[in-house]
This record gives C-alpha cells, structure tokens and sequence, in this order.
C-alpha cells in the first residue's frame, strides 16, 4: 500500500517536472532570434500544407492561445512535422524509442550488475593486489573520454579485428530475408549492439565499483556483520548474504543519480554508432535545424530519464525494507 | 583577525574562539592537509598530471610564435594539404588541410583548462551560495530550492546545450561554459546544504545568533569558512564534467567554431573520415581529455581522503 | 571438584597501535559454572566487552591474544582451530548484543535470521522443523508468531531485544556473553529483559557472562560478580560477598553510588573520576593509584597480588582487608 501510494507521489512529481520542462521549451522557441513559425514549419512545404499545419499547431493565433495549443497537442502525440523526414516526429521517434531502451537499459543494468559483483570482491581483498588493480581499472575506464572510446572500440574491434560491425542496428540482408527467424534476427541485433554496449559498459561500471567498494567497507564494520560471524557462518555467506545487499543500496541510487549522465553517454554512442535511437535523432535534427524533430526527441528523452528515475526509486524500495514499510 | 576578536566584547565565549580559531589558522591547515596528501600516492600522480597540462597550456604560445604555420587554427602548411603522420617537421603529423596537430594539441589543454575551472568556478559559487542559503534558511526556502536542484540535475546538461545551441546557433565558448555551470550546481548544492545543516546547531553558531550577529555574517563568516574546503573539492569534480561536456559538445560538431579544442579535434578526425588511417590524430586528443578528467578526478578523491579523517585513521591503522 | 564450564587463566588482549602493543586486557582469570552467572562490571573502555569478543574470536583485526587460555567444555578457544571456532559459536556459546547496535541485518527478515542461525548449525533439521523451532522461540520470549515475518526496524527497542534473545537461545547453547543487553533501554523494558535472561538463564541451565557498566544490573541476575577496572580484574566473588564487604577501593566506590538512593550519599570525594587512560597504569603501579584515597608509596612499586577475603571472594589491592 505504502509502496503504491509512493509511485503515485512520484507520478504526480514527474508530471510538475515535465510541465515545467515543456514550459521552459515552448519560452525558449519563442525567445531565440528568428521567426518561432519558420521552426514549426518546414519552409519548403507548399503554402497550403503549411497553413493547414499552422493552423493545427495554433500558430496563428496569439502567444497564450499557442501555448495552450502546445499542450494540448503534447498531451494527444502532436508535436509537428518533421523537416527532414516530413513525416510527424511522434511518429518517428516511437520508431527509434525501443531501440534507446534497449541500450540504455542493458547498458545499465549490466553496468551496474558488474560493478557490484567486482567492488564487492574489491572490497573483501581490501589492500591486496586485487583491490588495487580493480580499483585503478575502474578509475581508468571511469575517466575514458566515451566518444573517443567509442572511436576505438570501433578502430579496434569492428575495422581491425573485424568481429563486430563498424555501425549501425541490423545488417539490411538479414531482415529482407523472409526466411530469417527470430532467432536470427535477434542475433543479428546483438552482434551490433555488442560494441555500444562494451563502450557503455566500460564507461560506467568503474563509478559503480567505486561506489560498492567504499559502501561494502562500510557495511563490514556494520554491527549485524558482528553478529553474523558470531553465529558461526563461514566468510562467504557473510559476504555475499549479509554485507552485500545492504552495500548494494548505495549503489542504486548512484545509478538514479547517474542517469542524466547516463543518458548524455548513450546519446554519444548512438551517434557514433549510427544507432537509431532517440539521442542520436536529437543530435542529428540539432545539426540539420529540424526544430520539431529536436524539440519532441528532447521532450521524450526528458520522460525517459525521469521514468527511470521513478524505476530505480521503486528498486530501491524493493530492496530496502525499511523504505517499503 | 585575533585583535578584533578583543576588541570586541561579545566574543568572549568560548565557542566563539573556536570558530575564529578554525578560520584564522586556515593556513596551517592547509599545511595539514597537504602533509596528508603528499602521502597519497593516488594524488600525486593526480598533481602530476595536472602540472603536466599546465605546462602544455603554458607552452600553448610559442609554436604559433615560432612560425605561423604552427598556428593550430589557421596555421597551414603550404608543403602539405592532407592528413601526414609524424615528422620532424610536425610532431605530431598534421590534419586534414595541413595544420600541425601538436600544437593543436598544446591549445587544446588551454581551452580545457579555461572552461573546466572557469564553469567550476560558477558553478561552485552558485552551489555553495545555494547551498548555504538552503541550509541555513531552512522551511519553504530549502524545499524550493532544492526541489529546484532536483529538477535541473536530472537533466542530462549535454543534451540541453545541444537544443540551447539548435536554438541560438553556433555558441560562443563562455556561454558554453556558462551554461554548463548553471546546470551543474545541484550537485554541489546538496552536499553544502547538508554540511550547513550539520553546522547550524553547533555551539558557536548559536553563540553568534545570540550574540546578535546578522544571517549575512554568520553565513559569510561563520558557515563559508566550514564548508570551503568540501566546496574546493567539489569544484575539482566540476571541472572534470565541465571538460568532458565541452569535449562532447565539440565532439558532436556544436563548440565553438573559434577555437581549437580536443573535443573540436576528435570531431574533425572522426568527420573528415580518418579515423582508420590516422592514429596519430585519432589518439592524442582522445588520451588528453582522459588524462586531464583523470588527474582531476584523481585529485579531488585524494583531498577527499584527506578531508575525511575517518578514512586516515584507517590508512595508517591499516 | 566440579570442573568449571569455562575456565579463563590469565587472559590478556592487546590492540596493535603505533608504538606497540596496548594490552586493553591483563592477565584476566574467571571462571563460570554450568548454569552459574559472572557479572563482570567496569567503566567503558575498561576491556570488558574486549574479553566478549576475545572468546568469541571476534576480535577487530588490529587486535589479538596476547597470552593466557580459555579453557571451554574442554577446549581452549584461544587455539582452536578457525573452522572448530565457528562450529563453537552459537551453537556452544551465543551472544546476546547491545541493545543500541543494530545486530540485526536490517534487509532480511527476523525469522531467516534465527532460522540461519539453527540451520549453520543443524544443517539436518528439516525445514518445518526450524519454522517450529522459530516459532517456539518467539512464544518463550513472549512475542507473538505472526511477527516472525517482520523485519528488524519494524519493531520497538525491547521487542527487538526479545528476537536477540531468542536467537541466542536458538540453538540451545551452553554460555551466553551479554554485552550490555539493556543498557540503552528505558528502565521499565530493562527490567522486564533482565527478568527474561535471568528466568532463561536459571530454567535452561546456561552459563553466562554478563557484561554491563552498571553494578546495579550485574547484581540483579548474577552469581556472581567480577570488577573490572583498566584492563585488570581487580574483585571477583560471590555477589553477596562482593556488595557487603567490597574490599577494593574501586568497588567500593561503585557499590556506594548504589546505594545513594536509599541511605545517604556515600562519600566519593577521593574518587571523584577514576581515569581509564593507559598512561599512568603502563608506567608501572596499580592502576587506580592516583585515584585512590587510600594510595601509598607501596601502590606505586606495581599492582598488587590477589588477596584471599574468603574461598570465593578475592581482591587486587595492598590495601585489602584493612579498613578504610
């Protein structure tokens, strides 16, 4: 009960956010030098395509009469016409959505996963070589600069190896072939996706890993760490079933806090990867002055990073029990 | 700063001295601390680094000043118009129209230098400004300031320079910077805030309330003193993600178009498509920008070491 | 002659510091019968939940056994084995913790903790079976069944002292080392758990040591009782010898401030704030020295020997026996 009447809070909480993000949008285009129309409006469409587009989009009418037409065509999925696919940026970006999620999502969760497992193993040889090398590997890959690595991964592994495809989701053969199965298919998908992922991976589990490293430290000078080793359990169980789910906490809400950053790094690797997803959309309609294609992919990445906030919220309280009851 | 502290009457309290004396000796504490630090080996190499790129950006003037087709603009070579690897000529080989990728690279560590601690710099004095103020306010001004960082650090900083920059064109380096550092302050903020909240009960506060000081002196005198050396440790992370937002900007073709930076460098590699032919332009300014976010990362988590004095109790039990 | 349930010879403990070892337990002997009670009273710091967790083998790991032995139903714990150490704990000997630590693991249920505890140790023992034993426990302790499947922070500071107990009882152990169990209750749940140990103590026939800064407490459920002061035992008796005829100076003190409430104040002039700082002891004399309104130049010249007062009841003082 308690746990459905949280979400609901942070519902109502996500939906004041992402009001006043629309807001800020909507002040911003009619703030910025230029003619506010001419960025809803393609310029090469036909004279009476664009009236009929204008006049769905309420840009004839005054500032206030605009605004609310804004909302109410955000709430019902009309955010304008792209300008250089000409089709409506709804549209286009619920195409690219699901290929974000996915990214985003794996690259997290295994990102995290990993960094909890080693900053746990980390923090139990604490001092010994292990720790260290673990603890300077992660700093390392922490600091690489993710476009740059991106770079590499694809120097390395896609043009000089050759295991992986230099860019892209699907291999086009694959998916006209009518005989390809799901399963093919989907492998298709994970063979490119295999380097995005690695790049993110690499970028983000060292934070995680620091963060369980410090947290389990903390943890095992707890006072149930006591109590645990004096009821005669062996050195793993202690590790592995008392210390590290509580050290574990810490590091979910890094991973809340993180996400902004999170979704600045996929946003970068969908572009170097020509992934088709949503950052890479707004990074190519910003270069190609698509202002409605830039101005939805934003609106959509902002609901997908306070959504995934709510999610790791909702984690947490799942895991800790405190917080649940 | 002792003299005034008799010279005035009302400070005689004990507690009162105490406060005085955190902030008086600041010097020595420094002292302190840096003794500490120069234990870590982790800061070290951190410090190391940094004077390394300090040098770079010093040494940044005199290859254009050497001769003009050093300039890393618009220094071209007239012997060479594409992409050459390394040569006596050109250390580091050149670009795609013949510009002499080392001394690209020296600017570079100018430019990161100017935007990571410039937008640091912001940022930290709005952080601890607001944090302060937060903390030490309290009620409705706390909640509505920090629900405000709430909101603006879960927004990825990148991805709204890039709409700003869609908007407004082509933005110049010191809005870049400036908008990074008004959306990197939450951070610091909350960290402050929760520092002043542990502050604003202790005993000289409280003496200093009573003993009538107004709000603006006992945040300025009382409170700043005590949260400076976290908000100094602060600013070294900010200028990390300062640097590596500016590189990414850049990188996605969006910095400013005036200057040279890493990012700018990376871009042009990757664009001009040379990125499987020449290692010698790809590498460099990619282990640059890391290096440099390494050194400071480096660098603040040692002073965290140092301001955390129940993680040295530990290091030399240990 | 009956041997003792745990027998404990000239046990000292020492943490490892800059400049050496800092034994924080010197030469410590006590001994327990099997359903008997030692109540070992000290200021903080004096080393008394150091001798706790030195027989449990818990020690932090700056710190280590110095010498001496702990004899326990045969075996000497300060050697065996690390693998016959944990097969010894809780199951052979449990511990009852500080009721202001959170011993218990505050993301798992209180039922898999005391369930984890009997299953270590019986690893046979069906499920239905260590669910009925939980079950059990919980009834002895007098908390209803239908908590078992609570977690640690959904119950009160006493409540939760109960599941402690509970699972010290778990899998019926021949000693319990308490370490402050009450002392940061109110007095009122106090009681009612120092009722609770001593009826368990006495029905189960278990020994215990029972740790505690408060005289008052040790002499309500101990046999007997052992003061601490500064590393050293420096009083052990019977508890009716120990509170009327205390014969060291510190004991006395304390046995004073207990009975401040009834009869009139006790005068504690002298002894106004005995220190626990490890300088002056180490230089050599006996630790209390400069506290001590009775000190001569003989207390100087290094501790004092046991002094016999009776076949049970002994004391550390040079003075002892002459009266004060």
């Amino acid at each position: 009960m308690g746990l459905k009447r949280f979400i609901i809070r942070r519902l109502v909480e996500i939906a004041v956010i992402f009001f006043v993000i629309m807001t800020l949008l909507f002040v911003l285009f009619r703030l910025a030098p230029g003619d506010p129309v001419s960025r809803m409006v393609d310029p090469s469409m036909t004279p009476e395509d664009a009236r009929l587009l204008m006049a769905s989009m309420g840009l004839d009418q005054p500032v206030w009469t605009q605004y609310l037409y804004y909302l109410k065509n955000a709430a019902t999925g009309n955010l304008g016409v792209s300008f250089h696919y000409g089709e409506p940026v709804t549209h286009i970006l619920m195409n690219r959505l699901p290929n974000t999620i996915l990214l985003f999502t794996t690259s997290i969760i295994i990102s995290a996963l990993l960094g909890v497992f080693l900053g746990k193993i980390a923090a139990w040889k604490r001092g010994e070589r292990t720790d260290t090398l673990m603890t300077i590997g992660a700093l390392f890959c922490h600091t690489l600069f993710l476009p740059w690595l991106a770079l590499i991964m694809i120097w390395f592994f896609a043009y000089w190896v050759g295991w992986f495809p230099i860019t892209g989701m699907v291999s086009p053969e694959v998916w006209i072939d009518p005989d390809a199965g799901f399963m093919v298919k989907a492998l298709d998908v994970l063979h490119h996706m295999a380097l995005p992922l690695m790049t993110l991976v690499l970028i983000h589990f060292g934070s995680y890993l620091l963060v369980m490293r410090s947290s389990m430290l903390e943890t095992l000078k707890d006072d149930y760490i006591i109590t645990a080793r004096a009821k005669g359990l062996d050195e793993k169980t202690i590790r592995d079933h008392h210390a590290a789910p509580n050290a574990a906490l810490p590091v979910v809400t890094s991973v809340g806090l993180s996400l902004a950053f999170s979704i600045n790094g996929g946003a970068l690797t969908e572009t170097v990867f020509t992934w088709p997803g949503l950052g890479r959309e707004l990074v190519f309609s910003v270069s190609h002055a698509d202002y409605p294609l830039a101005q939805a992919s934003f609106l959509l990445i902002a609901i997908v990073v306070l959504l995934a906030n709510l999610v790791v919220d909702v984690l947490y309280a799942y895991l800790d029990p405190r917080i649940r009851y | 700063m002792s003299d005034k502290n008799i010279s005035s009457p009302t400070r005689g309290n004990t507690s009162c001295h105490a406060a005085d004396r955190h902030r008086s000796h600041w010097v020595e504490r420094f002292l302190d601390g840096w003794s500490v630090y120069r234990k870590n080996t982790i800061g070290r190499i951190g410090l190391t680094l940094l004077g390394l790129f300090a040098l770079m950006a010093l040494v940044s003037f005199i290859p254009q000043w050497v001769s003009p087709i050093y300039h890393p603009m618009t220094g071209v070579d007239p012997l060479i118009s594409h992409s050459t690897g390394p040569s006596m000529r050109h250390w580091l080989g050149t670009d795609y129209i013949g510009r002499d990728i080392f001394s690209q690279l020296l600017a570079g560590a100018r430019i990161a230098f100017m935007v990571g601690i410039s937008s640091a710099l912001i940022s930290i004095l709005f952080g601890t400004s607001i944090g302060m103020v937060a903390g030490y306010a309290g009620r409705r001004t706390d909640l509505v300031l920090m629900r405000l960082a709430d909101m603006i650090m879960v927004m990825p900083t990148l991805l709204v320079v890039l709409i700003l920059s869609a908007l407004f064109g082509q933005l110049n380096i010191w809005v870049i910077v400036l908008v990074i550092a008004l959306f990197r302050w939450p951070g610091v903020a909350r960290v402050i805030r929760s520092q002043t909240l542990s502050l604003r009960h202790r005993p000289f506060i409280e003496a200093a309330r009573v003993s009538g000081a107004s709000h603006l002196r006992i945040i300025f005198r009382h409170i700043l003193p005590n949260v400076m050396p976290l908000a100094l440790l602060y600013m070294t992370f900010r200028v990390t993600s300062a640097i590596i937002i500016e590189a990414a900007l850049a990188f996605l073709g969006f910095g400013d178009p005036g200057t040279v930076s890493w990012g700018m460098m990376l871009q042009w590699v990757w664009k001009t498509g040379h990125m499987f032919q020449a290692p010698y332009w790809l590498l460099p300014p990619g282990i640059c920008i890391s290096l440099i976010t390494m050194a400071f990362y480096m660098t603040g988590r040692a002073m965290d070491d140092v301001l955390d004095p129940r993680l040295r109790k530990e290091e030399t039990q240990a | 002659m009956t041997t003792a349930l745990l027998e404990v010879d000239n046990l000292s403990i020492g943490y490892r510091t800059a400049t050496g070892i800092n034994l924080a337990v010197d030469g410590v002997s006590f001994q327990v019968e099997r359903g008997g009670s030692l109540g070992l009273v000290g200021e903080s710091g004096c080393g008394k939940t150091t001798i706790g967790m030195g027989l449990m083998r818990l020690l932090a790991s700056n710190a280590r056994i110095v010498s001496g032995q702990a004899l326990f139903e045969g075996e000497d714990l300060t050697t065996v084995s690390e693998k016959r150490m944990r097969q010894i704990r809780w199951r052979r000997i449990s511990m009852i913790f500080q009721a202001a630590m959170n011993a218990l693991n505050p993301v798992h249920r209180v039922e898999d903790q005391i369930a984890e505890a009997i299953m270590t140790h019986e690893p046979d023992l069906s499920n239905h079976a260590v669910a009925h034993r939980s079950k059990s426990l919980f009834d002895l302790v007098k908390i209803p069944e239908s908590r078992l499947r609570d977690y640690p922070h959904q119950f009160s500071g006493g409540m939760r002292q109960r599941v402690i107990i509970a699972m010290a009882l778990a899998c019926n152990p021949s000693l319990i080392i308490a370490d402050e169990p009450t002392t940061a209750l109110d007095v009122i749940v106090q009681n009612q758990i120092l009722g609770a140990i001593g009826t368990f103590q006495k029905e189960m026939n278990i020994g215990m040591i029972f740790i505690s800064h408060d005289l008052a407490v040790v002499a309500d459920v101990c046999t007997h009782i052992g003061v601490m002061h500064a590393g050293s035992l420096v009083e052990y008796g019977l508890r009716q010898e120990v509170l009327d005829c205390p014969g060291h100076p510190y004991t006395r003190m304390l046995v004073g401030s207990l009975l401040t409430l009834s009869d009139e104040p006790a005068d504690l002039a002298g002894l106004v704030c005995p220190t626990v700082d490890n300088g002056p002891a180490m230089s050599g004399g006996c630790p209390v020295q400069t506290n001590c309104p009775n000190a001569t130049a003989a207390c100087l010249r290094g501790q004092a020997d046991w002094v016999a007062l009776s076949r049970t009841h002994r004391v550390r003082c040079k003075h002892a026996g002459e009266q004060s």
